[in-house]
């Protein structure tokens, strides 16, 4: 629990600017898309009772075992009609902010693998393949349900998603129940 | 929100306002009158941490998407059940139990009413027996109550409770207006109450809701009854996460002497 007044905040900042380093951002620590969530839902508890989880994403570049600095929670309530996205990073809510456009997805099956697990299995089955042929790179990870898998329309999925300047990009599509790729598109 | 606030002179000049090619008018009306427009352009902030660049950018494709499955999901509706939490199941065993063990103690409590005379040492030991079990029932009631304290209990939600102590140099206010920073206001009328519990150096309870468990910047002001109101005063808190976090705002003599920002606060949690 952190408190300050106005003058105490200038001294918080010029302590953090002068003394322990460990506000710095470069500072903050990787982690999976799960150990995000829990706060994200602490935090959409209180802004509706009735949010729920429909999408995650990376919020800062992914590193090759599918942590990353940040990541997004989108949140949607069907008694408000509004989206509301939470961003975490260290253990922290970064930010908060209403989704400016209706996104009334379905709520994500409480039973999805981790960012690393997802990843693996496509970095196994195409994306390791496109990163040697094409120089490609790691760009995007989402999770949303029912949307990328259309001949299921009730799973939730993770879609990892590769770039490269010299190709056109690659999805590979992961079913977050057991982990195997059901779908892969360039574009 | 960042603002850049344009300022315009417009000239109204009523009905002397005349087109180029037309005679100049004989008279130029006294009375024509000045106005000043304040244009407030709001500029559209950069978040310093953006998120959910990815679907931002993709946003016709995901909706897209996303309108051919809600068409499919309505035409598949078949309006099945669903799954009732397990917990309010098990809630009516519970009541049934509690209500077993209520006529199990009656009886009890009968029996040992029609002995309070004992004949002798050897009725103690039937007695006893019959504590034993009234404690075995109390024992399984506890047991109840830390089951539907784990229920519940463990469903706190991060909230927020402010009150408000003492009185500004200015009088008590009428009206306390919270802001949080990039949000909404909410203004709390003092009720008489509260205002006599604020003289007799009490304190009052201004605002009671779940928060979100992160950095909140409120800025808090106070507004008199003759419409006069104080500079926005600055508070950080950080609600800590599924507790209940109280701010106690302290306006004693806020705004005498030198014009300061600083507002006396103290926080806790339970």
């Amino acid at each position: 629990m952190r408190f300050r007044t106005g003058a105490f905040a200038a001294a918080l900042v010029l302590g953090s600017l002068f003394g322990a380093g460990s506000t710095f951002a470069g500072d903050s620590h990787p982690f999976s898309a799960r150990q995000g969530e829990s706060l994200a839902r602490s935090a959409a508890a209180a802004w509706a009772a009735d949010a729920q989880l429909v999408y995650v994403e990376n919020d800062e570049a992914l590193d090759g075992g599918g942590t990353a600095d940040r990541w997004g929670y989108l949140f949607w309530s069907e008694a408000r009609q509004e989206g509301r996205a939470y961003s975490v990073r260290d253990g922290k809510i970064r930010t908060a902010t209403d989704l400016g456009f209706e996104f009334p997805a379905p709520p994500l099956d409480s039973g999805w693998i981790d960012s690393g697990a997802a990843l693996a299995a496509a970095d196994e089955k195409k994306g390791n393949a496109y990163r040697t042929e094409h120089g490609g790179k790691l760009r995007s990870m989402v999770l949303v349900r029912g949307l990328l898998n259309p001949d299921s329309p009730d799973a939730t999925t993770w879609a990892v998603v590769y770039e490269s300047e010299s190709a056109s990009g690659l999805w590979v599509v992961v079913d977050a129940r057991d982990g195997k790729v059901v779908k892969t598109w360039r574009g | 929100m960042q603002r850049r606030v344009l300022t315009g002179l417009a000239i109204v000049v009523g009905a002397a306002l005349v087109r180029a090619d037309e005679p100049a008018p004989e008279i130029v009306p006294e009375d024509a009158w000045r106005e000043t427009i304040k244009v407030e352009l709001e500029e559209r902030e950069t978040p310093k941490h953006p998120t959910l660049r990815f679907l931002d950018e993709n946003r016709d494709f995901f909706r897209g998407r996303l309108d051919q499955l809600l068409v499919r999901l309505d035409r598949e509706r078949d309006g099945s059940a669903r799954p009732i939490d397990p917990r309010y199941l098990r809630y009516q065993d519970m009541m049934a139990a509690i209500k077993a063990a209520r006529d199990s103690a009656e009886v009890s409590e009968e029996w040992i009413r029609r002995r309070e005379l004992l004949a002798s040492v050897g009725d103690l030991i039937p007695l006893e027996q019959e504590m034993d079990e009234m404690e075995t029932l109390l024992e399984q009631q506890r047991g109840r109550l830390v089951q539907i304290e784990e229920d519940f209990i463990g469903r706190q939600t991060t909230a927020l409770v402010v009150l408000l102590t003492g009185v500004p140099a200015a009088g008590i206010p009428e009206t306390v207006v919270l802001r949080e920073s990039g949000g909404e206001s909410v203004r709390i009328a003092l009720p008489e109450e509260a205002r006599v519990a604020l003289e007799r150096g009490g304190s009052t309870q201004l605002y009671h809701e779940f928060v979100e468990p992160r950095e909140l910047v409120l800025a808090v002001s106070f507004e008199g009854a003759n419409g006069s109101a104080s500079v926005p005063y600055e508070v950080t808190i950080e609600p800590e996460r599924d507790r209940l976090t109280f701010l106690e705002l302290d306006a004693a003599g806020l705004g005498a002497g030198t014009p300061t920002r600083t507002l006396n606060a103290r926080t806790w949690t339970r």
